[in-house]
């Protein structure tokens, strides 16, 4: 029996990825959970074979959460549920050691096979998402202009910024500021616009 | 001499035709450089062009204004001198002004000989009244003829005023030692302003034409993308149509099937009540191989559809180009972070920019099946270019696979160098 944890935020989604695992004779949903905080210390707890998040999650994105699992229970396999519109986000999930990167509309059976073979220990990527990560490319920005960027989108000033990240308000400009000319951004909210569809933020 | 100057600007850049972002294909580190910067020029060049009005605008400004601070201040003039030259370049100095500022946008001003007129008649009747060195105010009317008539009456009313302000010069009392001096002061100042109107009449041209430009390739490119989808996923989408409808149609049908059956039943019971009830079994039912056809016909609907998303985003990825290199350089990025240690060896020269839609599948197929495989510790692309060829090899443990790189559409060979490691 295949154990699985849940979650995603959209409660009927979630409730729908239950009722759909509930069906499989081979699987047991064991926790789902709506906040990307809580999926650690649930795993901890029940001690999943498969962790099924969604990428954005209130608390802690569903990249980070699975980081966090991939650090401190490295036998929960995670399986990762996307969009296509943020292609660049299959790099990340690669990084953290994410096992499977799917796409939301892919038919229900894509889900359960994905669960079974990613508990084999195989990895299971969507090649449609291979395909969309490599048009759109790599992250041009680098690490400290995407820490920027990605303070700059929850809306603080540049003195908030510059606190918050131990830098001097000048240097946060020079960041966003080249930000801004490697993406292409006409400002700092295009900026933060364009890295956002593009999974780079 | 004038120049070929269009009627009117031309029409504006639709939003976003030209340097938004989200019209621009992404690929990559090198890409988002390049067209970061492209984007940055292109401001830079926009507000060149903006400025070099204003410029001219202030030359053709500051030549008038000095000439008046000299009508006061030269020791042959005198206040009265000073007055009527001020009075006299207020005239026809905005007028002037006015001219050059069309012209510098390429474009004429309308009533544009009467107020050359106006500014003619001005500066001819101040002449004997606003100092001896007036005649150099002949600049501007020089300018604004060129600026504003054609060819051969523009360049002999130039050389008429060019020719008498010396003769004027003279018998206004300067001495024949400073006419050179005038002379040379009124060629030189009247071709500096002609070449900085000039100049700016050229780049707003140039904009113009790159604004057009740019507004027939968004419209051209809109075309293709317009005829390619009726053509391939617009049949699609057709038949999910009408698969759609005929599933309405039967589900209509058996809903109306069955109503008639319930009323048929209950007639029946009413009229023949005594009935035994395994004589309703016989009556008319709503077909019972219906639903089970229903379903399977939304099935297939459904898989028409998610076929048909498929193919759109494969057509839609299709109308990207992005680059070869940046294409690798992510293929490697991406390999790398599945834990795979891979090199990238590209040629310093003749790497095919873009590549074609088969062989860009099949490295795209490689690189996903590399990703899904587990136990890969290493692998090398090698790009190769000779005779014109360029073989791409994807090398891993134990596995070699080559594709020919096929250049794609508007390919040319890029220089970029080298061996990058992720």
């Amino acid at each position: 029996m295949i154990r699985v944890l849940i979650a995603e935020d959209m409660h009927m989604i979630r409730s729908a990825l239950v009722a759909l695992l509930s069906l499989e004779d081979d699987m047991e949903v064991v926790a789902e959970i709506e906040r990307g905080d809580e999926v650690l210390p649930t795993a901890l707890r029940v001690r999943p074979d498969v962790a099924v998040l969604d990428i954005d999650m209130p608390g802690l994105d569903g990249l980070s959460a699975a980081e966090q699992l991939s650090a401190r229970l490295p036998d929960c396999r995670t399986l990762v549920l996307t969009g296509l519109s943020q292609p660049g986000n299959l790099l990340r999930a690669l990084k953290v050691h994410a096992k499977g990167f799917i796409v939301k509309d892919a038919p229900a059976h894509t889900l359960t096979d994905g669960i079974r073979r990613i508990a084999r220990g195989e990895r299971v990527i969507d090649p449609e998402l291979v395909a969309a990560a490599l048009e759109t490319g790599s992250s041009p920005l680098t690490p400290r202009e995407t820490e920027v960027l990605r303070a700059a989108a929850t809306g603080i000033r540049i003195a908030q910024i510059a606190t918050q990240l131990s830098l001097s308000q000048a240097t946060v400009r020079n960041y966003l500021s080249n930000a801004i000319g490697k993406v292409g951004g006409r400002n700092r909210i295009d900026a933060i616009r364009i890295s956002r569809d593009a999974g780079w933020l | 001499m004038t120049l070929p100057l269009s009627p009117a600007r031309p029409p504006a850049l639709p939003a976003g035709a030209v340097g938004r972002p989200d019209h621009l294909p992404w690929s990559g580190r090198a890409r988002g450089r390049v067209v970061g910067r492209t984007v940055v020029e292109f401001w830079r060049s926009d507000r060149v062009v903006r400025l070099a009005p204003v410029g001219a605008i202030a030359c053709s400004g500051l030549l008038p204004v000095l000439q008046v601070v000299l009508a006061f201040a030269y020791l042959d003039n005198n206040l009265r001198t000073g007055l009527w030259s001020l009075a006299a370049t207020a005239l026809y100095l905005p007028l002037h002004l006015r001219h050059v500022w069309y012209a510098a946008h390429a474009t004429r001003p309308p009533h544009r000989h009467w107020t050359l007129a106006a500014m003619a008649v001005v500066i001819l009747a101040a002449t004997p009244v606003a100092g001896t060195m007036w005649p150099r105010a002949y600049v501007g009317l020089a300018v604004s003829a060129v600026l504003l008539l054609p060819a051969p009456w523009s360049l002999a009313i130039y050389a008429t005023l060019v020719a008498i302000a010396a003769p004027v010069s003279l018998l206004m009392g300067v001495p024949w030692t400073v006419v050179p001096w005038l002379m040379f002061s009124v060629l030189t100042g009247s071709w500096a302003l002609l070449l900085l109107v000039w100049l700016s009449a050229a780049l707003t041209r140039l904009q113009a034409a790159r604004e057009v430009l740019a507004q027939q390739a968004v419209a051209q490119e809109r075309r293709r993308i317009d005829d390619d989808l009726r053509r391939t996923l617009g049949s699609a989408l057709e038949s999910i149509a009408a698969r759609g409808e005929r599933v309405g149609q039967r589900l209509a049908e058996s809903e109306r099937e069955g109503r008639r059956a319930v009323g048929s039943q209950s007639v029946g019971s009413r009229s023949a009540g005594s009935q035994s009830a395994g004589s309703q079994s016989t009556g008319p039912q709503p077909a019972g191989e219906e639903p089970a056809a229903l379903v399977d016909e939304l099935m297939a609907l459904a898989d028409d559809s998610r076929r048909t998303l498929a193919e759109a985003r494969q057509r839609v990825r299709g109308y990207r180009q992005p680059s070869l290199r940046a294409e690798l350089e992510t293929a490697a990025t991406l390999l790398s972070a599945a834990g795979i240690e891979t090199r990238l060896v590209l040629p310093r020269s003749g790497l095919p920019a873009t590549i074609a839609q088969h062989p860009r599948a099949a490295l795209r197929a490689t690189v996903t099946r590399l990703l899904r495989t587990n136990g890969v510790r290493a692998c090398t692309i090698t790009t190769t270019v000779s005779n014109g060829r360029a073989l791409l090899e994807l090398r891993t443990d134990n596995t070699t696979e080559t594709i020919e790189v096929i250049p794609g559409p508007q390919a040319g060979p890029t220089t970029d160098p080298t061996e990058v490691w992720p």
